[in-house]
């Protein structure tokens, strides 16, 4: 399964659960371990699959770096049959409870077998306990019908959760290379905790360097909008890359981009065409090849006119662009406070 | 007749011994047939039957004209399908000629047979060899009887109602029977003509609505049926149809049921896996939410969010449907999360 292709008709065969402490790192603390995998009905089975399929829409991709984490060693050994899933397992449990920092909440290390794209896959995954109540018809002392409410605390993996980090791990045809999978981790976006989970634990790096793939989704989505005949949606989408670029936000992504940014009426044309070139899964973002193309907004036009603004102007309406007729029309209403000349007048 | 010559208790215990082996044979048919018309959007009721062992008797015991009475009773399994419109009978002759997968050996049509003067039962016939399976000693066959809904009702009361030889009816009753073959032909003919593909020039919004209303329902019916049996809700399938009809692109209006015909046999071995998991057989059938799955618009669904997640999101909301009865599909069905 390449990167860039989508995870399809995830199939999970084999569970196991083990419970992770809250404990300071290097307490030696054990984790709860489960002695059994635990047993998966078809309702269970296919609400997980939904769920993991889901969150691994918010994947990125990652590649083994040799001598960081055992868990790579340890997947290949559960493919080859060294070593049974329960005792890579708890393995596994062992290894997280010592990595995790001592902010890291408890909750449950589940790792898992299945199928995705029709090869094998390994799943590892940190779920944290989550709150909510249940409501059951009954009837109470006086004989009455009524709702009764029970506060539960051990949910996990509720809809709409974020609590979870998961390492996705397909089979590649060469087990000898480097482990390529993915990793999705929604809690908390390019702080330690992220590397903890990656690095310490898993054991990978981010499979393409961060400011090169940054730089292709730049050209990538400049591309589409160059596309677009209406100077009014050229101008805002171009805002919306800039915007994008220039968040705090670490992470690119080709369907969030189109949700955030795009009219609902081009984001399909705008997802086809990026798919060509980005991969699915999302991207880490690194502005250090691009920096210096994202601080202005540039028009060129027919006429060799060249007007250059910041992104505030024309968030802000200094600058305007409209249609006006078969031209485009850039307004400023600003203060000139300097006229200048450049460049040679050519006869 | 010789020696080698099966006697009839050793034929009628050769027709229980292999009965098993019938039922399988029954079985492909039908789900070679669904996945064909599905693949063509022809929805069709699908069925078949192995005949019981009293009749095969009975057939034995009664004809004494058999050569090789096991090879000459050929309609021991049976299959049928039974249409809305006339010129579907020949549409799925075509379809399963090109297909290949259940080869024909003879064709009765019952059409030709009628004189222009005669009015009577005229559907198509095809005789067919099951597809073949490991250990086969011999090839199945098999008879498909392809007629229209009509054809089907004149059909299974004609023989109540012809009980003698019309030589032998008098003129009121003769007249009364033709008059009877005639509304079924003049009930298939009305049925074709108001179901007839839109010219050419018709206006967009004709188009757009009779995708919504009839081309829509039936292709998503007949590519559903190539996966499951049941039919849904048919006022859910009207809601869904709408935004369903809404995000298809207007270029695609007239073409759409090859679109998805196609879409589904390209994802057969996905889509198989998803009904089995979340479909009506499935342990999620009882969950509320998971709804849609147990529609023949789900496979419209899925093949929107495969290809326009964002067109289908908006018409979806466009027509006032709840995202939770999206929300399963689109779990599994894309890589875009549609925020819902």
């Amino acid at each position: 399964m390449e990167g860039s292709k989508v995870v399809r008709g995830l199939r999970i065969d084999h569970v196991v659960l083990h419970g992770i402490k809250r404990a300071a790192k290097g307490s030696g603390t054990e984790p709860e371990l489960s002695q059994a995998e635990s047993a998966l009905s078809e309702q269970v089975r296919t609400f997980l699959q939904g769920q993991l399929s889901d969150a691994l829409k918010h994947r990125r991709e990652v590649v083994e770096e040799p001598g960081m984490s055992t868990l790579p060693g340890i997947i290949r050994d559960v493919w080859s049959k060294k070593t049974t899933l329960l005792a890579a397992s708890q393995v596994l449990a062992r290894n997280l409870q010592s990595a995790q920092p001592g902010i890291g909440s408890e909750g449950l290390l589940m790792v898992a077998q299945g199928r995705a794209n029709d090869v094998p896959v390994f799943l590892v995954a940190k779920l944290e306990h989550e709150k909510g109540t249940s409501a059951q018809m009954e009837q109470n002392p006086d004989g009455a019908l009524v709702y009764s409410m029970t506060f539960l605390d051990n949910l996990f993996f509720t809809e709409g959760s974020k609590v979870y980090k998961i390492g996705f791990f397909p089979k590649a045809s060469d087990v000898d290379q480097p482990l390529e999978g993915f990793i999705v981790d929604r809690q908390v976006s390019g702080s330690e905790v992220a590397t903890y989970f990656r690095e310490t634990y898993l054991g990978c790096a981010w499979k393409q360097r961060p400011e090169v793939v940054t730089q292709r989704f730049m050209d990538t989505v400049q591309e589409w909008i160059d596309r677009q005949d209406d100077p009014e949606k050229r101008s805002r989408y171009q805002l919306g890359l800039l915007a994008e670029l220039q968040s705090q936000r670490d992470v690119l992504s080709v369907n969030s981009f189109a949700a955030s940014y795009l009219d609902p009426v081009d984001r399909d044309s705008f997802t086809a065409h990026a798919q060509r070139t980005l991969p699915a899964a999302n991207m880490t973002k690194d502005l250090s090849l691009i920096e210096s193309r994202i601080a202005n907004i540039r028009w060129d036009t027919r006429s060799g006119t060249v007007v250059i603004a910041s992104p505030e102007a024309v968030q802000n309406g200094t600058v305007t662009v409209e249609e006006a007729g078969d031209k485009t029309v850039i307004k400023v209403a600003d203060d000139i406070l300097k006229t200048s000349g450049s460049g040679r007048f050519k006869h | 007749m010789s020696d080698e010559t099966p006697s009839n208790d050793e034929l009628i215990q050769r027709f229980i011994d292999t009965q098993p082996r019938f039922q399988q044979a029954a079985d492909d048919v039908v789900e070679a047939l669904k996945d064909i018309l599905g693949a063509g959007s022809i929805y069709a009721a699908v069925s078949s039957r192995v005949k019981e062992i009293d009749s095969f008797r009975g057939k034995v015991e009664l004809r004494d004209d058999y050569t090789d009475p096991w090879a000459q009773i050929t309609d021991k399994v049976g299959a049928r399908a039974l249409v809305h419109r006339a010129d579907e009978v020949d549409r799925i002759h075509r379809l399963i000629e090109a297909d290949g997968r259940l080869q024909v050996y003879g064709i009765t049509d019952k059409r030709l047979q009628v004189g222009e003067r005669e009015l009577a039962y005229s559907g198509l016939h095809l005789d067919i060899y099951a597809p073949s399976r490991d250990g086969d000693q011999e090839q199945i066959p098999v008879e498909i009887q392809i007629r229209t809904i009509a054809q089907h009702a004149w059909s299974e009361v004609s023989h109540r109602l012809v009980y003698k030889p019309q030589a032998e009816l008098d003129a009121d009753d003769r007249r009364a029977i033709w008059r009877l073959v005639a509304l079924v032909e003049l009930f298939d003919g009305e049925v074709s003509r108001v179901m007839e593909k839109l010219p050419e020039d018709a206006p967009a919004e004709e188009l757009a609505d009779r995708l919504a209303t009839h081309d829509l329902p039936d292709a998503l019916a007949a590519n559903y049926a190539r996966f499951e049996g049941n039919t849904g809700n048919a006022d859910l399938t009207r809601r869904v149809c709408g935004a369903l009809a809404e995000a298809i692109p207007a270029e695609d209006h007239r073409q759409y049921d090859s679109v998805l015909g196609s879409w589904v046999t390209e994802q057969k071995n996905w889509l198989r896996a998803m009904y089995d998991d979340y479909g009506p057989r499935s342990s999620m059938a009882t969950v509320s939410d998971y709804v849609l799955w147990s529609q023949p618009e789900s496979i419209g669904v899925l093949e929107a969010l495969s290809s326009r997640p964002w067109a289908l999101v908006t018409a979806w909301r466009n027509h006032g449907l709840p995202d939770r009865w999206l929300k399963p599909l689109e779990a599994v069905g894309t890589d875009v999360d549609l925020d819902l």
